[in-house]
């Protein structure tokens, strides 16, 4: 039996109203099974000019939340940002041979580079775990089509060679802020991203975008900070929006589960 | 024999005259402590540049119109690195902050800690502020704050985990009204406190900063973050202080590797020591300014070392 680890990202949009204390609903951020959970990260972006009166406090469900008063949301913030749509996953995912990787990514309207912004491409980083060569699992929709279709990407260069195991290490797109809808499914057809928009607040344009690389930093969370969940425990952030506006937050918490094979 | 490293940062403003050289307050970068202190980066900012500006008149910026020589006392005064502010202070680009929208505030600066920091069972963290702007900058920039001022709230927070159970933790604080000018204000949080059970190790440190936004704070052609407007004091509740001097220092002295807009040559900028350079104990860090510019400038000067307590 070997240990696999399963990306996450899981991604919710709700609102806060004005002079108000909401907090992020529950069910969304437990994993839902696997032996443990490693967080990697989690982003909240406010609505543009509301991060001042925006505070907000972390825990764990069953535990305490990690301080008694809130803090402001910007403050959080501690990690870099990538300078395009990439998410390395905390640990590798290891993907075996008679395995592909499948993908639908969106294509984006005319831009700056003419007609190459019409293709949809995905791009997984990986090595061959047999001998540790580099190895990209890519594929790429080259049909010029009008902004908005979605390209689906599941071809033979998306497939774990027939010789090796493959861990693959990041996820891109090349597109950034204001890339394009990406879904990607492993070969047991699960999805990697869920989002959901709670309490009849409509999500914001960009809330199935840059779901590689959310529109501010993330705050990093980590084994290494300790971010080890029980399945059964479910990360949690409650806020306070002091302004006199209602604002929308779009939070994405990012990970992955540790699951045996 | 049991080695702690213990943080250490020193600071000073300096006045660089017109067409002149100062050398800085060597009484200001001594080592006072019986430990030997080993040196990691001499960090600078100052006030953000006006876009477009000729390189030989005042317009804020500091990385492009002086001199540097840097050196340990002993020796000569000055004698280790000669350098041009704009060729050896070269800023790594850490934090990448994103602008949400025009007048967005979402920034925050990362005080670089070289490696983790160990807070004691019983310790803590002892944190003041001080607004260092003219508060009068603010008025107008409050309308693009979705109402609020720039230095509204002021928080700090400082991740990591408890260091026998591995539970993620945070130690926090947050001041709950607008920083307003005069002197120095300490958090008087409990968040800020470790909880009694098992020491706190702290891997990053995060404290609010502000960010200038076209036309209302110095004037910029650009959205540009300001790192000299607050300044922070951080020590422990217990044991060496890390910040021994009686004044705060500012954000962008702290956190020298927070990067948001380039263009105008605000700063912070870092000249990073060379491995295994030490200052022991009663030696002083030599460091002289040669303006270029004609006319005079006032920048902060920051040493951030690791006091090696045996």
């Amino acid at each position: 039996m070997t240990t696999n680890y399963l990306p996450f990202i899981k991604r919710q949009y709700f609102e806060v109203a004005a002079n108000s204390r909401d907090y992020a609903r529950l069910p969304l951020f437990s994993s839902g099974g696997g032996e443990r959970v490693i967080l990697g990260d989690f982003a909240v972006d406010t609505s543009p000019g509301l991060e001042y009166p925006m505070l907000m406090r972390i825990g764990i469900l069953g535990y305490k939340y990690f301080t008694e008063d809130f803090q402001k949301v910007i403050v959080y913030h501690n990690g870099p940002r990538h300078l395009c749509s990439c998410w390395r996953f905390p640990k590798p995912y290891r993907l075996y041979p008679g395995q592909r990787m499948r993908a639908q990514v969106e294509k984006i309207t005319d831009g700056p580079v003419g007609k190459r912004d019409h293709y949809g491409a995905i791009m997984f980083n990986g090595k061959r775990e047999r001998d540790d060569k580099p190895i990209m699992l890519y594929d790429s929709d080259e049909t010029p089509g009008s902004g908005g279709t979605r390209a689906t990407l599941n071809g033979e260069t998306l497939a774990c060679p027939h010789d090796s195991p493959v861990l693959l290490y990041s996820a891109t797109i090349p597109q950034f802020s204001g890339g394009p809808y990406v879904q990607i499914w492993g070969p047991d057809d699960r999805e990697w991203f869920e989002a959901t928009a709670y309490g009849g607040a409509a999500p914001p344009g960009a809330f199935d975008n840059d779901i590689l690389a959310p529109s501010v930093n993330p705050m990093v969370l980590g084994e290494q900070n300790g971010w080890v969940l029980d399945p059964k425990q479910i990360f949690t952030a409650e806020f306070i929006n002091q302004s006199a506006a209602s604002s929308g937050l779009l939070l994405t918490l990012r990970g992955v589960i540790e699951v045996k094979e | 024999m049991y080695v702690e490293l213990v943080p250490r940062w020193l600071w000073q403003e300096v006045a660089i005259p017109q067409s002149g050289e100062v050398i800085v307050d060597p009484s200001n970068f001594a080592n006072t402590t019986p430990y030997p202190m080993r040196l990691h980066w001499l960090s600078i900012c100052g006030k953000a540049a006006v876009s477009g500006a000729p390189y030989d008149e005042l317009s804020g910026g500091v990385t492009r119109r002086f001199n540097v020589e840097v050196g340990i006392t002993g020796y000569s005064d000055v004698n280790l690195v000669p350098m041009v502010g704009s060729a050896f202070f070269c800023a790594r680009r850490v934090i990448q902050k994103d602008y949400n929208g025009a007048g967005s505030a979402a920034h925050s600066a990362n005080v670089f800690i070289p490696r983790a920091l160990r807070i004691p069972k019983d310790g803590g963290l002892v944190v003041e502020i001080q607004n260092i702007s003219n508060p009068d900058d603010y008025t107008v920039a409050k309308s693009v704050y979705g109402g609020y001022l720039p230095i509204f709230q002021p928080s700090i927070v400082a991740q990591g985990y408890h260091d026998e159970s591995k539970i993620p933790g945070f130690l926090a604080g947050r001041i709950p009204e607008t920083l307003l000018g005069g002197g120095p204000q300490r958090f008087n949080c409990s968040d800020l406190l470790n909880q009694g059970r098992e020491d706190f190790i702290i891997t990053s440190v995060n404290v609010d900063s502000t960010t200038a936004t076209p036309g209302y704070l110095d004037v910029q052609a650009e959205e540009v973050p300001t790192l000299n407007k607050t300044a922070w004091r951080i020590n422990p509740v217990t044991g060496i202080q890390w910040m021994p001097q009686p004044d705060p220092i500012p954000t962008g002295c702290i956190a020298p590797f927070t990067r948001t807009y380039d263009a105008n040559d605000e700063g912070p900028k870092v000249y990073e020591f060379p491995k295994n350079v030490v200052l022991t104990p009663r030696q002083r860090l030599g460091v002289k300014f040669t303006d270029q510019s004609s006319s005079a400038q006032t920048i902060y000067v920051c040493l951030h070392g690791e006091l090696e307590v045996r």
